[in-house]
């Protein structure tokens, strides 16, 4: 319904506002560009080297920063060397690494990917970090008089015990990672989705450019709905964390 | 033998406001299948003589052992029921029990029998699938026993376990008590600062005075069992203990005041708008 009155207004908008229609075009004309990006493969080609790049860009960051984070927030020497540093370079926007990975990595993949990684992984490890901090030392003593194993400290007691944090990093990485990856692609030559906006601009083909934004829209979405949602609500139902709503 | 031997163990610890002498030179020695319950004032080191005995610290000097072996470490052999309990919110009631057993090395078909088996000694058979935010206080506890019970540990090892529970449930939770021990026998060793749940519980009372920390007089209990809280026996003895602890526990409550409180005196409560004997 929302959504709908949404519409109308944009239509009404583009058929009578200030800008000419190829400037702001209509919902259908919008929708006439994905159907011909999607027939003409263009659209789908550079959705799915976007993903292939987010994919591994975003599982090398989980890998390191997952480790790392606990490591920071397990050692005391690791957080005043490599902590301070990981929350000194998390303020830079990872974009501005792209220079230095362009002329470090060539005009290719990589240079991308370590912009997304850049996005990603201090994000990851400093909610890791600050989620393994907070959990509470009565686990840990409960769990040594059970006798668990030092790795099962990890895996069974600090890692379920701070997945609430884990989660919202994991989350925050990916939208992170999502963001650097568009503006590295709008500004490095190379197929992708960031790459099809560009190109929509160069051909003054604003249906395009807003088509590209929705695929863009959607997938956020998709993932944020069917994958990290999904995995949250079980952890918040688990703890008890449903939240409190007004009426 | 005793089970476990507690010898001239001492203990500091360094807080914000300098060095805290939690226990000095303190020997103790818990026959197997005795109940003994620890009590003192705030601050006297009865938590951190249990946690000495559980391995979680290490004493300065002195050593605690069990049996024939010197405790240098937790173990499963002594299991601990802590005062919130504990559990792990991310595991369901019978998988909270089943963490140690887990951690043994069992397989899942003898974990799942030995959790049911102690989740039943407890009365929670209802709740294995039950998440721990659902459940309430006392069932938290009776959850953290099960978890401990089903360690099969020598001895149990429960810090103020019903310290945070309102009156009805704690004496839910004593029958609940003596009802296992009457069925395992294990040796426990029971923190408290509540003297009559001391009384109703121990076969043996141990006074511990405060700062530092030592033991100031031993109680044997020869009730009969079944107690209750609210009998003239377990009444007359807490009252006899409670006299002497009070002695300790004012100088350790002017500790945690300023120099100029006084602790309240036996006495009348005045009326502040006039005078006794008004009205007569």
């Amino acid at each position: 319904m929302f959504f709908g009155l949404l519409m109308a207004c944009w239509a009404i908008i583009s058929k009578y506002g200030k800008w000419e229609e190829a400037l702001f075009p209509s919902p259908v004309q919008v929708f006439r560009a994905i159907q011909r990006g999607v027939l003409d493969g263009s659209l789908t080609r550079s959705t799915a080297v976007s993903m292939k790049r987010m994919l591994i860009g975003y599982s090398f960051s989980m890998c390191i920063g997952l480790p790392l984070g606990i490591m920071l927030a397990r050692v005391e020497w690791m957080e005043d060397t490599v902590g301070s540093l990981v929350l000194g370079l998390q303020t830079l926007p990872s974009i501005c690494w792209l220079p230095l990975a362009l002329l470090w990595f060539g005009l290719n993949d990589m240079a991308i990917l370590f912009v997304v990684i850049m996005g990603a992984l201090l994000a990851i490890t400093v909610a890791v970090k600050d989620g393994v901090k907070n959990v509470p030392p009565g686990y840990l003593r409960a769990a040594r008089t059970m006798g668990v194993s030092p790795l099962g400290i990890y895996t069974q007691v600090l890692i379920p015990a701070a997945m609430p944090s884990i989660l919202t990093g994991a989350k925050l990485g990916w939208s992170f990672a999502w963001r650097a990856l568009m503006s590295g692609e709008l500004l490095v030559v190379g197929l992708g989705l960031g790459q099809q906006l560009e190109s929509g601009r160069d051909n003054a083909d604003m249906s395009q450019v807003i088509a590209v934004m929705l695929v863009i829209v959607a997938l956020g979405l998709f993932t944020d709905l069917a994958i990290f949602s999904a995995i949250e609500n079980r952890v918040r139902l688990r703890w008890g964390l449903t939240g409190i709503r007004s009426a | 033998m005793a089970k476990l031997s507690i010898r001239g163990v001492s203990r500091r610890y360094s807080g914000t406001d300098g060095d805290v002498h939690a226990l000095d030179n303190v020997s103790l020695e818990i026959e197997n299948g005795e109940f003994v319950v620890l009590i003192g004032p705030s601050g006297c080191g009865k938590s951190t003589l249990l946690n000495l005995i559980a391995g979680l610290d290490p004493p300065d000097s002195g050593e605690i052992w069990e049996d024939e072996k010197r405790i240098k470490g937790p173990g499963r052999d002594r299991s601990v029921v802590f005062q919130d309990g504990a559990l792990f919110p991310w595991l369901t009631v019978q998988k909270n029990v089943e963490f140690g057993l887990k951690q043994m090395g069992l397989s899942p078909i003898e974990r799942k029998r030995r959790a049911s088996y102690y989740l039943k000694l407890v009365h929670l058979s209802q709740f294995v699938d039950s998440s721990i935010h659902e459940l309430s206080g006392g069932m938290r506890q009776r959850v953290a026993i099960a978890r401990a019970l089903a360690l099969e540990p020598d001895a149990l090892l429960m810090d103020e376990p019903f310290a945070a529970l309102d009156a009805q449930t704690r004496e839910d939770l004593y029958r609940v008590l003596h009802e296992i021990w009457d069925r395992t026998r294990t040796t426990i060793v029971f923190v408290t600062h509540n003297v009559r749940e001391a009384v109703c519980l121990g076969d043996r009372v141990i006074l511990l005075s405060s700062r530092p920390g030592r033991i100031h007089a031993e109680y044997p209990i020869k009730l009969a069992r079944p107690r209750f809280i609210d009998d003239a026996d377990v009444a007359s003895i807490a009252r006899r203990i409670s006299d002497v602890l009070k002695e300790g526990l004012d100088a350790s409550r002017r500790e945690e005041y300023d120099a100029d409180w006084v602790p309240a005196e036996a006495g009348v409560l005045r009326p502040v708008d006039g005078m006794l004997g008004d009205h007569i």
